[in-house]
């Protein structure tokens, strides 16, 4: 019981945890302040509760695949806000650090689309942590595993994020770090919604193009780890590798798309 | 996330705390391996001991057992069962263990073969009671320790609180230090990372010290080597055009560049004394009104050059202040007014107070100051429009900075505004007004031509006797040179010379011409009055160093 709940919780608290850290480390780095947080943070829970509180009737929706067309919604949503994102840090770095510091109307565009990201995914995640917890806590003889097993959980989660964080930081001010970053999750979330897609039938998967369950198992702590980090799949098909290759070429062209006009010009 | 402290607690507590939770983990995973090893021996023994019973013994005593079922079968034949058990073999005839769905649960079997009897035994529990009971035992031993991480947390913010106590004293001594002050860091017994900082911190305050007073050394001498030879060359230049040996326009073009040079000179030193760390201020009590005045009786031949109409409005008022420097400040402003005001215009000098506000004004008709350059003009060296300015004088750009210095000095507030004229600019210098009773009962030499509802009206161009008394001209003695080295007075005007010895050694005022004589003893003043004169020009010198200490009276 205790082992499902710190999988089930390190899951779901992994991935928002590492989005979190990324999106802060990269606000830091490009000068900007963290005041998107907090407002994504407290959003994302209200949203997670709501959406926790109408599963039901949302699994309904479609023919029964509406929490899959709703969690391929958040996921690509979210991807497009981190394409937006990596455009809009390439802009910042383009035009210098100076109008970086500056405040104004691109600097509350970065918060927006943090704060909209960060909502969205702990939307999703906060759900599904919230649907879990509340079948269980009203089991009150397993409450106690439930709770220890999700605190566990999610200090571990909580804990790599805040590594992460420090560890990119401590990487300095490499460029092509937050790009990169971006561009994986981006692909991750892409590939994701993808799947979710496959999964109401709303697009067809194409064949699997490799197997890799044997060399690196999704289940293993490792697995799970570069599943969170950067959408690790073992056995993955052709519409999550496009989805994620999609992704990862959208944030690359952002990032390299104002460079290239600015050495046009 | 730029304090150390921050990312200390965070870091060390996220790293205690991944390691902690991967530890429980596994300690959690390798206990119920444990437990479920020590159920499975359970089972076992369980077989075995069915065997030894008779079936109706073995129903009797483990047959009410809701979380256990057993068969014993011989063959294909079904000997024995507890109540919860179905009739179908619930594990295979092999030894072993395995798992069974039955009676809505799942089960963990064993099969155990009784030889003697040649039955097989069949036992099964619940796994959802035996995982339960193992997990019990572990929580009961996990908790403890999960509820402890917050005091963990808690204890190392302690701990790294007080690790960087020392660094946050050390900077705490730095940020209360004063910008004058040079000594040493009293740290005494620094922490062996800290003692790199203190001592190279104290190294550079002892190497700023000493470049501090070789830099004071060396403006006191470079002004000495530096006033001498303009002193001379101006000399020199007098003699020159006395014995027209040289073309007039050469000689006046030579005297405009030497009075620059002067000029120049001048005001770098004045922006080096009036800085804080050099100033020594002796604030007294005194009238800004009154030392308005008799400094505006000074400057008043520059403008009558430029037939500017030059006027004085106040009222006493007292301030504290060094003499000196007030001075300095208004002679800067008065200069600054006749520049940039063009030929004929007009420059008012107002001094008038409020609450425990004395404000001096200054005001003139001139271009008046773009409002973007309205905090660059204090800067050293900065000029409007650069050297290309309209007015087509020159300067050096130090007079407003150093009137910037000396009203902070002053513990006052510099601002500009436009001027009560079309155009122009005011700058308005705000000083804390003198109570009385701060003065300790002293009363400021208060001029006693000054009234409170005196306007004076200094008509420069006409040059009308002043009715309140005779025009005073002040001439300072500075390292044996006089300042100004010529001062120009009205013809058939009496006017009082206000003599300040600023050198700290004993000065005589001389003049065959204007036949007077005084000894001024060192950082005092006197007063001399001269004239009515005719017009002519008047030399003068300090009998105590003549070479440099030469000058002349010009009354037009």
């Amino acid at each position: 019981m205790l082992l499902m709940s710190v999988i089930l919780i390190l899951q779901e608290t992994l991935e928002a945890a590492m989005l979190v850290s990324i999106l802060a480390a990269v606000t830091l780095q490009a000068g900007r302040h963290l005041s998107w947080l907090p407002w994504g943070f407290a959003g994302g829970c209200i949203m997670a509760f709501v959406y926790a509180a109408n599963i039901q009737r949302i699994s309904e929706w479609f023919d029964f695949v509406g929490q899959e067309l709703t969690n391929a919604a958040l996921q690509a949503t979210i991807a497009a806000a981190i394409v937006l994102l990596a455009w809009r840090i390439s802009r910042i770095y383009a035009t210098g650090d100076a109008a970086a510091v500056a405040p104004g109307r691109h600097g509350s565009m970065f918060q927006v689309l943090c704060a909209l990201i960060i909502g969205l995914a702990v939307t999703r995640e906060g759900s599904e942590i919230l649907v879990y917890l509340g079948g269980f806590l009203a089991q009150s003889d397993k409450s106690q595993a439930v709770l220890t097993g999700s605190a566990i959980g999610f200090g571990i989660g909580l804990s790599v994020g805040l590594l992460l964080f420090h560890g990119l930081l401590a990487l300095g001010d490499k460029r092509w770090i937050p790009f990169a970053l971006l561009g994986l999750f981006c692909g991750n979330m892409l590939a994701q919604s993808a799947l979710q897609l496959t999964q109401a039938d709303w697009l067809q998967p194409g064949p699997t193009l490799w197997d890799s369950s044997a060399w690196l198992s999704e289940h293993s702590v490792i697995g799970r780890l570069l599943y969170a980090l950067l959408g690790y799949e073992a056995n993955p098909s052709t519409a999550q590798v496009i989805g994620y290759l999609t992704g990862a070429a959208a944030v690359l062209a952002a990032a390299l798309a104002p460079t290239r006009s600015v050495a046009k010009a | 996330m730029n304090s150390i402290r921050v990312f200390l607690v965070t870091v060390i507590l996220a790293t205690i705390a991944l390691f902690y939770f991967v530890a429980a983990l596994r300690g959690y995973q390798s206990s119920m391996q444990e437990a479920e090893r020590l159920f499975d021996k359970q089972l076992l023994d369980t077989a075995r001991l069915i065997a030894s019973l008779h079936a109706e013994q073995a129903n009797n005593e483990l047959g009410h057992d809701a979380g256990m079922a057993f068969q014993v079968w011989q063959g294909e034949r079904l000997l024995a069962f507890s109540r919860n058990a179905p009739t179908t073999a619930i594990a295979p005839h092999r030894s072993g263990f395995g798992f069974a769905n039955f009676a809505g649960y799942r089960w963990r079997t064993t099969a155990y073969f009784d030889a003697a009897n040649g039955d097989w035994i069949l036992v099964a529990d619940r796994t959802d009671l035996r995982s339960a009971l193992a997990e019990n035992v572990i929580l009961e031993s996990l908790l403890p320790t999960l509820i402890g991480l917050p005091v963990v947390g808690l204890l190392i913010w302690l701990i790294v609180t007080g690790g960087l106590r020392p660094l946050r004293m050390l900077a705490k001594e730095l940020a209360s230090k004063q910008p004058d002050d040079l000594t040493p860091l009293a740290t005494k017994t620094p922490k062996r990372e800290l003692e790199q900082i203190v001592v190279s911190c104290n190294g550079l305050l002892q190497r700023l010290e000493t470049s501090l007073l070789r830099e004071k050394q060396f403006a006191s001498d470079a002004a000495h080597e530096l006033r001498t030879p303009i002193s001379a060359l101006k000399v020199q230049l007098y003699n020159l055009s006395r014995e027209g040996m040289a073309e007039p326009h050469l000689l006046s073009e030579l005297e405009q560049t030497v009075h620059r040079l002067k000029h120049s000179v001048e005001q770098i030193l004045d922006l080096y004394r009036s800085s804080p760390d050099q100033f020594n201020a002796t604030f007294e009590a005194l009238d800004l009104s009154a030392l308005a005045r008799d400094v505006l009786a000074g400057e008043c031949t520059a403008f009558d050059r430029k037939q500017q109409q030059l006027e004085f409005r106040g009222q006493p008022c007292t301030i504290a202040g060094d003499r000196f420097a007030l001075t300095t400040l208004l002679r800067n402003l008065l200069s600054n007014a006749n520049k940039y005001t063009p030929r004929g215009g007009q420059v008012l000098v107002t001094v008038g107070q409020k609450d425990d506000i004395v404000r001096l004004t200054v005001e003139d008709s001139g271009p008046g100051i773009p409002a973007e350059q309205g905090d660059l003009i204090f800067e050293r060296f900065f000029r409007i429009g650069q050297d290309r300015h309209e007015s087509g004088e020159t300067g050096c750009g130090l007079g407003l900075a150093i009137v910037k210095r000396l009203v902070d000095l002053h513990r006052g507030h510099i601002s500009i505004a436009p001027s009560r004229f079309a155009s122009g600019t005011a700058f308005q210098v705000d000083l804390p007004r003198l109570r009385r009773q701060a003065a300790g009962g002293t009363t400021a030499p208060v001029s006693k031509l000054a009234s409170k509802s005196t306007s004076l009206l200094i008509l420069l161009l006409s040059a009308t006797p002043l009715q309140a008394g005779p025009p005073i001209v002040e001439i300072e003695i500075r390292d044996h040179l006089f300042f100004p080295p010529e001062v120009v007075i009205p013809a058939n005007t009496k006017v009082k010379l206000l003599i300040k010895n600023l050198d700290p050694t004993p000065e005589e005022f001389e003049s065959y011409e204007l036949n007077r004589e005084k000894v001024i003893s060192g950082n005092s003043q006197t007063v001399i009055f001269i004239g009515p004169l005719p017009a002519g020009e008047y030399p003068f010198f300090g009998e105590f160093y003549p070479k440099t200490a030469q000058g002349k009276v010009r009354v037009e």
